[in-house]
């Protein structure tokens, strides 16, 4: 599944680590959500959603 | 500059060892002095304390550690341990009955005498138990390769 979140973090400045203290995952399931190896669990995608303040389907793309 | 995950993971550790030497020390002082420093009285007591200790390190390595756990190592763990469990007990069946084959003569042979039937059932257990963490590490190797 694809994903903005390299860029929606880029656009505000944070590292893969402050992504995650933030999201409460680890540095390395915010990499392997980032490089498609990873597909997140819906409450964590609605995390990400908020705390983007965007629709999860404006994140993330299964087509 | 530690994270909250790694703080809280070097937190359950501390409180696992701690617990662990507390319990078996602990035990040791009672039981020494209720035997009496009766070294072969107090054996099997004392060896139900280290089993408690080692029990309860692992009992809050999981309870605490699980938890705090985010859903991807989980994931990787569950997984992990499906695979190589599963595959350690199918490698294990067949080496496990060739060993046991002639009344355990293959164990016999390297060992110079032959186990009684619990010897050979302990022998089973832990090899299968070591089998099934080798296995879970090299399939964890490769979840790690794959999703790195």
């Amino acid at each position: 599944m694809k994903n903005r979140l390299k860029t929606l973090r880029a656009e505000r400045g944070w590292s893969q680590a402050e992504l995650a203290e933030r999201l409460d995952v680890s540095r390395q399931s915010v990499n392997a959500i980032e490089t498609d190896k990873y597909d997140p669990s819906l409450p964590l995608a609605f995390k990400i959603a908020r705390l983007f303040g965007q629709p999860i389907e404006a994140i993330f793309d299964d087509r | 500059m530690l994270s909250r995950r790694h703080v809280a993971f070097i937190g359950s550790v501390a409180v696992a060892v701690v617990g662990a030497v507390l319990i078996w020390f602990g035990a040791a002082a009672i039981i020494l002095a209720v035997f009496g420093h009766d070294m072969q009285a107090a054996a099997p007591w004392l060896a139900v304390a280290k089993f408690a200790s080692l029990a309860w390190a692992a009992a809050v390595g999981w309870l605490v550690t699980w938890p705090r756990l985010d859903e991807m190592e989980k994931e990787a763990r569950k997984l992990c341990w499906f695979i190589g469990s599963t595959a350690a007990i199918l490698l294990t069946a067949p080496i496990m009955l060739l060993w046991l084959e002639n009344g355990g003569a293959f164990l016999a042979r390297y060992t110079g005498r032959r186990g009684t039937p619990g010897v050979y059932f302990a022998l089973g257990w832990v090899g299968l138990v070591l089998a099934q963490l080798l296995a879970s590490l090299v399939a964890r190797a490769g979840w790690w390769v794959a999703k790195r």
